[in-house]
């Protein structure tokens, strides 16, 4: 099993985050508008493998709580065919259908979104900017969160607002790391050829 | 010659404080995607009285926005969620204040307000995409969480906005730029 910290250095070698998020983007009509929910599972299946790959952090046990809780609440209102009864509860067809598709839907885009997204993609323009130095002032926070006291929130938020409002802007790379011209072809590869098989199974399967 | 050294925005600043208390929130399990306590509100809350809306505005689609990046949530329902509940609630929080005044309306007042616009419209937007006629039953739990997270939140900026000394001092650059 390769550990999580290689995973992330080799997702962040193959790929770039602009193209990671066009290729998200390309996806998400297939996952939106196809009526098949065996395709859905599919691609959902597909996404949380790949976000393992990419060393995304990813819980099987709240994507089942919160796919359980979608479907129980879609089991309130009962309606179709009764399948069987617990107690006086119902359990109909259409009822669990709609729960599982609506489950199986959230959770793929979950999946597909931690995909696409990487915490170093650039976005343009002046809010593009603000959100890159709300970035960098969010990691040293993060550098330097041991240092704070939640027993005391207060004096623990407002000596952090004082030194940073205070402190000099550093310079920091907000680019990515890819060096390796090869790597990052036969990243972008990788994401056409998932693009194009996405897309060919929902439209002659699933649309 | 020296160049002027630059120090960070009170916007950004603020901006990467959601983002913090984003990532902390983000690390207590829930059992559905969208409950959240709210912390990462707070900021929102504080930068009513410090900001112009405008700057009022971009500071809340920081929050949004860097919260799905972290989260990698902005291709999914989740993103729609955050967006719509926090819209409604910042945008009722600034007006109310605005509108009403500090010795009008505290913080616990504006907290309350907020939390509940923004499971209000979290309500309907998963009454639309994900429970439907069921979201009834999720309504009342959720309007109480509200009420009481909206409390807290609100009794924190209170306190916060009498003794922090950061706040104090962005309060006075704010009247000494005002014109």
């Amino acid at each position: 099993m390769i550990n999580r910290d290689r995973r992330i250095d080799l997702s962040y070698r193959l790929f770039n985050s602009s193209d990671l998020f066009i290729a998200g983007l390309l996806c998400i009509p297939a996952l939106v508008f196809s009526h098949n929910l065996y395709f859905r599972a599919v691609l959902f299946l597909y996404f949380y493998v790949f976000a393992w790959v990419q060393g995304k952090r990813n819980s099987l046990v709240m994507t089942l709580c919160i796919s359980a809780s979608i479907v129980f609440f879609n089991l309130l209102v009962p309606y179709g065919k009764v399948l069987f009864q617990l107690g006086g509860f119902k359990i109909t067809q259409g009822a669990l259908l709609s729960g599982l598709e609506k489950a199986i839907t959230l959770e793929a885009l979950i999946m597909l979104s931690k995909t696409s997204i990487r915490s170093d993609m650039q976005l343009p323009g002046t809010f593009g900017s603000l959100i890159a130095e709300s970035f960098q002032i969010f990691e040293e926070l993060l550098a330097q969160k041991k240092q704070f006291d939640w027993k005391k929130p207060i004096e623990s938020i407002d000596l952090v607002l004082m030194s940073f409002s205070e402190k000099p802007i550093t310079q920091h790379e907000w680019q990515n790391t890819i060096k390796n011209k090869k790597e990052r072809t036969a990243g972008r590869f990788l994401l056409l050829l998932q693009t194009a098989l996405v897309w060919t199974f929902w439209l002659a399967f699933a649309f | 010659m020296d160049q002027p050294i630059k120090r960070h925005s009170t916007l950004a600043l603020l901006g990467a404080l959601c983002l913090f208390l984003s990532t902390i929130e983000y690390l207590i399990p829930k059992p559905l995607p969208f409950i959240r306590i709210g912390i990462a509100n707070i900021p929102i809350m504080l930068s009513i009285d410090l900001f112009p809306f405008s700057s009022f505005f971009l500071l809340v689609m920081i929050k949004v926005i860097g919260q799905a990046i972290i989260t990698g949530s902005l291709f999914s329902y989740v993103f729609l969620f955050s967006l719509g509940g926090t819209l409604a609630s910042a945008l009722g929080m600034f007006t109310l204040r605005r509108f009403i005044g500090k010795q009008g309306i505290s913080f616990i007042g504006i907290g309350i307000v907020g939390a509940l616009l923004s499971n209000g419209v979290q309500i309907i937007l998963a009454w639309l995409f994900i429970f439907g006629p069921s979201a009834q039953f999720i309504a009342p739990p959720l309007l109480l969480l509200g009420l009481v997270t909206g409390l807290l939140l609100g009794i924190f900026c209170q306190n916060f906005s009498e003794q922090s000394r950061w706040y104090e001092r962005a309060l006075q650059e704010r009247l000494h730029d005002k014109p």
